[in-house]
């Protein structure tokens, strides 16, 4: 059996019909199209985990491991949920897993935001998103951000605000209901402004 | 008297006139004739339901239904108030402003580095790929082959079992051994009464031989 690795590394929004038949052929575990989807969704599942996971190898164990567990189970897809959900569902629950037998306890206690208030002002000059340049000074700030919270919060800005799921494809994925999902977000954009404006308090003082 | 006989004459006449009557075939009525009939007794009981029924018009149901309408939600009743440009305004401000931080993090996020797996990674994957389907094509074809393994295995014993136990053979085999035993048993009997151990022939005694081969007599 051998998958091609094409050069398009990253299909974000496939074509719904030809998704179809990607999805039909590998149910029937033709190699050729396993290979074609993992082409189309390897670096979106490769960077998810790897940003919830933090460890390297970690990451590519969880990454590979999220296609064997796709290959093995194409056949129970029943179309209920998009692709890309079920996809993320089950990178979603391998990293939980990892997460838990790694010897590192899922932080519970920063879901809850505890940054003051008045720091999530959206009108500051400073989230205007053409102000905002992404050196790689930020983009550091961003991934330590991204790091230090919670793995609750984390994977849901993620399929937000970089995969652009739909809270119900995220609540689909992550087995939560909207309201959870939407106030998650909430906490984490929080998060993430609270760690963000500590640095551009810095560079504009 | 001859009064009394006219008079029994024409009732005479008048009795054959009744007679001849009452021989005509009667007239069946006509189910129209009874409905008009009955038409005409309910007027004469209610004259009141004869009236024609007078459709409201489309313009007195709609006022019915409005009013009906406002006895059940009186708010509805109130006069629609179009929206000022102003407020149009303020509002799209708010609506952007709460789109707002999702376009930025988004633009943050997405901003990040793609994180691509290596070549390494990618044949990694393709070898456990290889590894995990295998197993399952061994088993499917595995799996047929067994069960026509086993139906054949099957097949074959009932055969041979069929084959190693004929019904009727059996029983005359039998017989054979009876008589077989029997007749050895008068041996033994004569021997024994003229003193002999072993048959001969001068005893004239037929001898019956043990056959070589038991399975003739089906041992």
């Amino acid at each position: 059996m051998e998958l091609t690795f094409g050069s398009a590394a990253r299909m974000t929004n496939m074509d719904p019909g030809l998704e179809q038949a990607l999805v039909e052929r590998c149910k029937r575990r033709d190699p050729e199209a396993f290979g074609r989807f993992v082409d189309a969704y390897q670096t979106r599942i490769y960077g998810y985990v790897k940003r919830m996971l933090r460890s390297s190898e970690d990451a590519d164990d969880v990454a590979q491991e999220v296609f064997i567990k796709a290959f093995q189970a194409f056949d129970r897809f029943d179309g209920r949920s998009s692709l890309r959900t079920w996809l993320f569902r089950i990178a979603h629950n391998l990293c939980i897993d990892r997460l838990r037998k790694s010897d590192r306890s899922l932080s519970e206690t920063s879901l809850d935001y505890d940054g003051d208030e008045g720091s999530w002002d959206i009108g500051d000059d400073r989230w205007q998103p053409e102000n905002l340049v992404l050196n790689d000074e930020l983009i550091q700030h961003i991934e330590v951000g991204l790091q230090t919270m919670s793995e609750k919060l984390r994977t849901v800005l993620l399929l937000h605000d970089r995969e652009d799921l739909a809270y119900d494809e995220i609540a689909q994925a992550l087995d939560l209901p909207l309201g959870t999902v939407k106030s998650r977000l909430f906490l984490a954009r929080g998060h993430l402004q609270k760690h963000l404006t500590e640095y551009l308090g810095a560079q504009l003082r | 008297m001859n009064e009394f006989l006219n008079v029994d004459a024409e009732l005479e006449q008048t009795e054959m006139v009744g007679g001849i009557l009452r021989a005509l075939p009667e007239h069946e009525l006509s189910m129209g004739w009874r409905v008009g009939l009955d038409q005409k007794l309910s007027v004469l009981e209610n004259p009141v339901s004869a009236l024609p029924d007078i459709e409201p018009s489309h313009h007195w149901r709609a006022q019915l239904d409005q009013k009906l309408a406002v006895l059940e939600n009186p708010l509805s009743a109130l006069p629609d108030v179009e929206p000022s440009q102003d407020w149009r305004a303020q509002l799209n401000e708010k609506l952007v402003a709460v789109d707002k931080p999702k376009s930025v993090f988004a633009r943050l996020l997405k901003g990040l580095p793609e994180e691509s797996p290596n070549l390494v990674w990618r044949s990694k994957l393709n070898e456990q790929i290889r590894t995990t389907s295998k197993p399952r094509r061994v088993f499917s074809l595995w799996r047929p082959a067994l069960t026509a393994g086993l139906a054949g295995a099957l097949i074959v014993a009932v055969t041979v079992q069929m084959r190693s136990t004929p019904v009727a053979p059996v029983a005359q085999n039998e017989a054979n051994v009876v008589d077989w035993m029997v007749q050895t048993h008068e041996q033994t009997v004569a021997y024994s009464e003229l003193g002999l151990n072993q048959p001969t022939e001068q005893t004239g005694v037929t001898v019956i031989e043990e056959p070589a081969d038991l399975s003739v007599w089906g041992i």
